[in-house]
């Protein structure tokens, strides 16, 4: 699990669909984010 | 009687109960998030207080704004609604010893009733059935692991001071037991601001069938018979009816008895709800009580007759509660129109309404705070609207509610009503032989 996206009170769990190591995070905590945004930069393995 | 009430929530329920104040000739003060500057129940209140931001924590959670604002527009009664603090014990407290009459019942009623936990060891120790489960309230997940391994799997995590499923978690083996604790811990504590959580047995297959009472502060208790809450989504209620079609007056009778019995132990005041699961062998475990106006409340005002807002606010103000012995009239239902896309898993569809019709006509009842060109936020609940219809079978309510939902138009943001309308196709739905499973089952019409 990669994070949690609060939406209208639900708190959806986000999973990585590759292994990998992050490489960068690309939002800030508690800031709303949009459809098809960027969250994450991951390295596969 | 008060002279001026300050509504601490939001939505639709605050509009609701600023109609019955009004009807009441009661004077209201509305509260309101900066989100929520162009929401109706701060147009349609007498006066409106801006109580913070955005997130509800600082602002329709916050105990010390919302006194301050009562104190400042000189109002004598506060109605929570559901949700935010209407569950809240230290809030109802805080309010009486600043002499404000809190709408709802005493700190120490929600303590023992409106904690889930306390609740049910209540209850057993009146003998009405219960659900195996942890004893109370468990903090640590080593602890909670062991318990629910005791209990034996499937086992259901529960919000203490919950509801409308959040932080509510179905556990089906050992290894996925600490992430959903955790995570129902932390939904928990966002939703309600109380982290606090329970364990029970997973009861398969049940209906879910629960009893509106109503006390007063003079010993009277009433039921106001069943809603049957069973077509839900990961324990989200989405469409209620009253009466059930799985009960007959004498399986009413006796679970209004016992749901009765329940609010005279505790010498219950103000409206509220015990909810109960039906097995289908018609024997019903006492599940929890909600110490305050519930979403679904329409259905029952449809078919008793009765205004459960105004009797709510005429309890609080000490008025003699007289509920003849009537029965339920004809057969309601009520449709949960929520900001979520159907076709991608229900996911939250929070944007702007382009374009809005209501649908009208004889038994048709729309509770909503949306009008066209609101925006609705992505802070708080995705409900936008109730449908509720009413007519004088299951059947002739079916077909009312078809047409009253072919008529009801939202544009700009994706809605529950056409999963609504390929429910009401439903064989199942129709037969009205169904449980709280039905939706996992459930396949629209429109696809395979």
């Amino acid at each position: 699990m990669l994070c949690i996206v609060e939406a209208m009170k639900l708190m959806n769990e986000i999973e990585s669909d590759v292994a990998g190591t992050v490489a960068r995070i690309m939002v800030d905590n508690a800031r709303p984010v949009e459809y098809g945004q960027l969250l994450f930069l991951i390295n596969p393995d | 009687m008060f002279k001026k009430i300050l509504i601490a929530n939001r939505g639709e329920i605050a509009l609701r109960i600023i109609r019955a104040c009004k009807e009441l000739g009661i004077k209201t003060v509305a509260v309101y998030s900066e989100a929520d500057k162009n929401s109706l129940h701060v147009t349609f209140a007498d006066e409106a207080v801006c109580i913070g931001p955005a997130e509800s924590r600082n602002s329709y959670l916050k105990v010390p704004t919302i006194m301050s604002a009562t104190m400042v527009t000189g109002a004598d009664a506060i109605h929570p609604g559901y949700g935010f603090l209407a569950e809240n014990a230290n809030f109802s407290e805080i309010c009486h010893e600043s002499g404000i009459k809190f709408i709802g019942p005493t700190a120490e009623m929600i303590r023992t009733m409106g904690d889930k936990a306390m609740a049910k060891y209540t209850m057993k120790a009146n003998n009405v059935p219960v659900i195996p489960g942890s004893e109370g309230i468990v903090d640590d997940v080593v602890e909670a692991k062991r318990l629910a391994e005791g209990i034996g799997f499937p086992v259901i995590i529960k919000a203490s001071a919950g509801g409308g499923g959040k932080g509510m978690r179905v556990v089906r083996e050992g290894s996925e037991f600490e992430l959903a604790f955790v995570t129902a811990r932390a939904e928990a504590e966002a939703a309600f601001g109380n982290g606090d959580v329970y364990i029970e047995k997973l009861v398969l297959n049940p209906r879910h069938v629960e009893i509106q009472v109503i006390g007063d502060q003079h010993g009277n208790h009433y039921h106001f018979g069943e809603r049957d809450c069973s077509v839900q989504r990961r324990h989200q209620k989405l469409i209620e009816e009253s009466p059930s079609p799985a009960l007959d007056q004498e399986l009413r009778d006796r679970m209004g008895a016992a749901a009765v019995k329940a609010a005279k132990a505790i010498n219950y005041e103000s409206v509220g709800t015990i909810e109960f699961l039906l097995d289908k062998d018609k024997n019903f475990y006492f599940m929890e009580m909600n110490t305050r106006i519930q979403v679904e409340h329409p259905v029952t005002e449809m078919v008793y007759e009765t205004d459960l807002v105004k009797q709510q606010i005429l309890a609080a103000a000490g008025e003699v509660i007289d509920v003849p012995n009537n029965r339920p009239k004809g057969h309601a239902f009520e449709f949960r129109i929520n900001a979520e896309d159907p076709d991608n898993n229900f996911r939250p569809s929070p944007g702007r309404i382009e374009s809005l019709n209501f649908p009208g006509g004889l038994g048709v009842r729309i509770d909503s705070h949306i009008y066209q060109s609101y925006s609705i936020p992505p802070y708080y609940d995705s409900m936008v609207a109730k449908l509720i219809v009413w007519d004088k079978d299951r059947n002739s309510a079916i077909q009312k509610a078809k047409r009253a939902l072919g008529e009801f138009i939202i544009e700009g943001i994706k809605t529950t009503i056409p999963f609504h309308l390929d429910v009401l196709e439903d064989e199942r739905f129709i037969s009205g032989d169904f449980d709280t499973s039905f939706l996992e089952n459930f396949k629209p019409r429109n696809k395979n």
